[in-house]
């Protein structure tokens, strides 16, 4: 499995170093600019001043969703594509295959959730009269358990709604029919039936164990920025409902590939 | 002589139609059979099952006495009828890759067949010709010690020249332990490594058997009993 990943991060090489230089320019660009104007004040209106380690976070975001989106279509390429003969020949389960896919995944995250941290921490310290009233609480915001928590929950869910992304594909690879576009109707069919379920059931489950308080405050040691939202609250409930959706789509899929994928 | 690969009343059924209808046949060690028929007559479908990619309707498949898997993959050393490469690879990287996942796979014989093939490590596949592809694939394919190969319409790619002189230096060097399964449409110049052949039309089975008792029964050539075999397919087709 780790040998399949270390092929993977090699093909994507290029694209990532391209995407990390360019979102370090854009730091580096925001910074500078952020050093020639004046000093933000509290209830300023959105100027650049204000807004730049929030323009950064977004950056962040798009940069993700276009890393997701290459993941996406590289193992959608595998399964229908010329190259899966490369990878499906090979004397591995599919859980070994599928596994490379989840580390590759979860490293993806990591990088751009330490990436994007990265840039907005820098950009709010240089930030002209807020870095200075930040500056005492970082620290003690990256030591809250509950920050990192949230992060980890986050995690979770975005690989398991991949995890979900990847069984429906993999799903419509296994169908007795040798047409592609039925295959791909009943992928996107499946996917945004189980997404679907699993929201509802989410929110069932949220009001179900209401009482229970299984709830995360991340931002309590941040209230200097949050403002009014250092007491907003992040539910435990869909991390771990997605967990679970996560390993069940994890060993369907790789019994899948094992026992049924028509290449 | 036992039989590396064994296929027993296989049936591969998609919704509307059957690739393959109760096919049964047997290759033994040390054997190169003939995978014949027009397109669309199951070939691809049936080494893709040899190939452990696609699984069965019904009926069974044994490779050395063992369902088609992750144990037999290791021990098949499959050439699709496409360019499986990632074109990031270079040549060399593409026989690392191989290096790291198949244990019988012998660099050094690599590296002499690039030789013969005229590649050199460290062009990028996506440089390479499609004729230069495909020698850099059956480079990979038969650098491997395996005890089955199937090649599914290899020599594509390449010119009558570089056709002869591979199929020349790849046969002449093939195992008496191992055994191969070509799908060609170049009968004729295929045929004299042929053992055994296979005629498929329409998912079955239309022909078999020794490719000498052929040629000595129907006092012809491969060729001329796959023309004769599929001469009224092809002129409805035309």
């Amino acid at each position: 499995m780790w040998k399949l990943v270390r092929y993977e991060l090699r093909g994507r090489r290029l694209v990532s170093t391209i995407g990390l230089i360019s979102m370090a320019a854009l730091t580096l660009y925001l910074a500078v600019r952020l050093m020639e104007l004046p000093p933000y004040t509290q209830g300023q209106p959105d100027t650049l001043v204000s807004g730049a380690p929030i323009i950064m976070a977004w950056c962040w975001i798009l940069f993700y969703l276009v890393v997701t989106v290459i993941n996406i279509f590289t193992y959608t390429q595998d399964l229908y594509g010329d190259t899966g003969y490369l990878v499906f020949s090979l004397p591995l389960t599919g859980a070994a295959i599928l596994g490379s896919r989840l580390v590759l995944l979860v490293l993806d995250t990591l990088m751009t959730l330490l990436g994007g941290m990265a840039s907005v921490i820098i950009l709010t310290l240089l930030t002209p009269g807020l870095g200075s009233q930040v500056a005492p609480h970082v620290g003690r915001f990256l030591l809250t358990g509950d920050y990192w928590l949230m992060c980890l929950g986050v995690l979770t869910v975005i690989v398991s709604v991949m995890m979900i992304m990847f069984f429906g594909v993999t799903f419509g690879k296994t169908l007795p029919s040798a047409k592609k576009h039925v295959s791909s109707v009943a992928s996107a069919v499946l996917i945004i039936a189980v997404l679907l379920v699993s929201a509802r059931v989410g929110i069932a489950l949220n009001q179900v164990f209401a009482g229970w308080k299984i709830t995360l405050e991340p931002w309590s040691n941040l209230a200097i920025l949050a403002g009014p939202h250092a007491e907003m609250e992040f539910p435990l409930g869909f991390p771990l409902l997605f967990l679970a959706l996560g390993i069940v789509s994890f060993l369907r899929t790789s019994w899948l590939m094992d026992h049924r994928l028509n290449f | 002589m036992s039989e590396l690969v064994e296929v027993v009343h296989l049936t591969k059924r998609y919704l509307t139609n059957a690739a393959l209808a109760d096919i049964s046949f047997q290759l033994p060690e040390g054997h190169i059979m003939g995978l014949l028929g027009p397109n669309g007559s199951g070939k691809t479908t049936l080494m893709k099952i040899l190939g452990g990619l696609l699984y069965p309707t019904s009926g069974s498949v044994f490779i050395d006495g063992v369902q088609p898997g992750i144990q037999t993959k290791a021990r098949v050393s499959f050439l699709p009828d496409v360019n499986q490469l990632n074109r990031w690879m270079s040549v060399g990287e593409a026989g690392d890759f191989f290096h790291d996942f198949y244990a019988d796979f012998e660099p050094q014989r690599f590296e002499g067949l690039l030789k013969v093939m005229g590649l050199r490590p460290e062009q990028k596949i996506s440089s390479l010709s499609k004729g230069m592809i495909e020698k850099a694939r059956l480079s990979l394919v038969f650098a491997r010690k395996a005890r089955l190969y199937i090649l599914d319409e290899p020599f594509g790619g390449l010119d009558p020249l570089a056709r002869r002189q591979i199929l020349d230096a790849l046969v002449a060097d093939f195992r008496s332990d191992a055994s191969m399964l070509v799908s060609t449409q170049m009968v004729g110049e295929v045929e004299r490594f042929f053992d055994d052949v296979v005629f498929l039309g329409s998912g079955s089975i239309v022909l078999s058997g020794d490719a000498e008792d052929l040629r000595a029964q129907r006092n012809a050539s491969i060729e001329e009993i796959y023309r004769e075999v599929y001469g009224h397919v092809e002129t409805r087709q035309i």
